[in-house]
């Protein structure tokens, strides 16, 4: 695993998280802020479970728009994981990084409602594994958890 | 067939080698099964990789058929400035 990649949570792609998330909070017996994020730039609505404090969460996404490209994805497989997400201090390095052990760009480095305007790129790797790379910004390397 | 047409066939025999060469210039997402949405990043990749600019990943939902991605590579070319994506 490389150093400087750092797990921050798993995607989970769903129809409607107003239908879904309390079946999440159910069945992890995890919590949740309540918070529902729309980007407009990801054409996405996103919100966060917690579990233990310091673990990883999970994200619901939810597709907005019929350019979504969530809706692709869940008109082609349904319901369920859709990425992991790792943080990385140099999002442009991080890239290259990727892209030098094989990986293609999947989407450009946008800022994303969810993290405050921070970046994110999405990467495909060589075994179609999505990896949205997050990057870190001085005192926001993890969300608080409640 | 022209250039474009020509190097974005090759591009489609990269990402799709299942596909005869004679329905490529026909292919749409819908009538090549194989055309899902990692390919759909596959082959955008190829193609950057091919015509040397950066697509607009936004698009990406639009540019679903070989014809509509030759006529955007061909709009690219007229207008370079317009090839780079990050813009966006």
């Amino acid at each position: 695993m490389d150093p400087a990649l750092k797990f921050h949570h798993i995607g989970f792609v769903v129809e409607s998280i107003a239908a879904s998330v309390e079946g999440f909070v159910r069945s992890l017996g995890a919590q949740w802020d309540g918070c529902v994020y729309e980007d407009p730039n990801q054409k996405v609505k996103v919100t966060f479970l917690a579990t233990r404090p310091g673990d990883p969460q999970i994200e619901l996404g939810e597709p907005v728009g019929e350019d979504s490209p969530v809706l692709r994805f869940l008109r082609e497989k349904g319901s369920g994981l859709h990425h992991v997400c790792y943080e990385v201090d140099d999002l442009e390095r991080g890239m290259a990084e990727m892209k030098s052990r094989g990986a293609m760009i999947a989407r450009r480095p946008k800022p994303a409602v969810a993290f405050q305007g921070r970046r994110i790129a999405w990467m495909l790797t060589v075994e179609k594994m999505l990896v949205e790379l997050l990057e870190i910004s001085a005192g926001t390397e993890h969300r608080p958890l409640p | 067939m022209d250039s474009v047409a020509t190097r974005l066939t090759n591009c489609f025999q990269t990402v799709f080698p299942d596909l005869p060469a004679a329905q490529i210039p026909a292919a749409t997402q819908q009538s090549v099964a194989a055309w899902d949405s990692t390919a759909a990043i596959m082959l955008i990749n190829v193609i950057e990789d091919e015509f040397g600019l950066e697509v607009d990943f936004d698009r990406l939902a639009e540019l679903d058929s070989f014809e509509r991605i030759c006529a955007y590579l061909k709009a690219q070319q007229a207008t370079p400035a317009a090839a780079d994506g990050s813009g966006a």
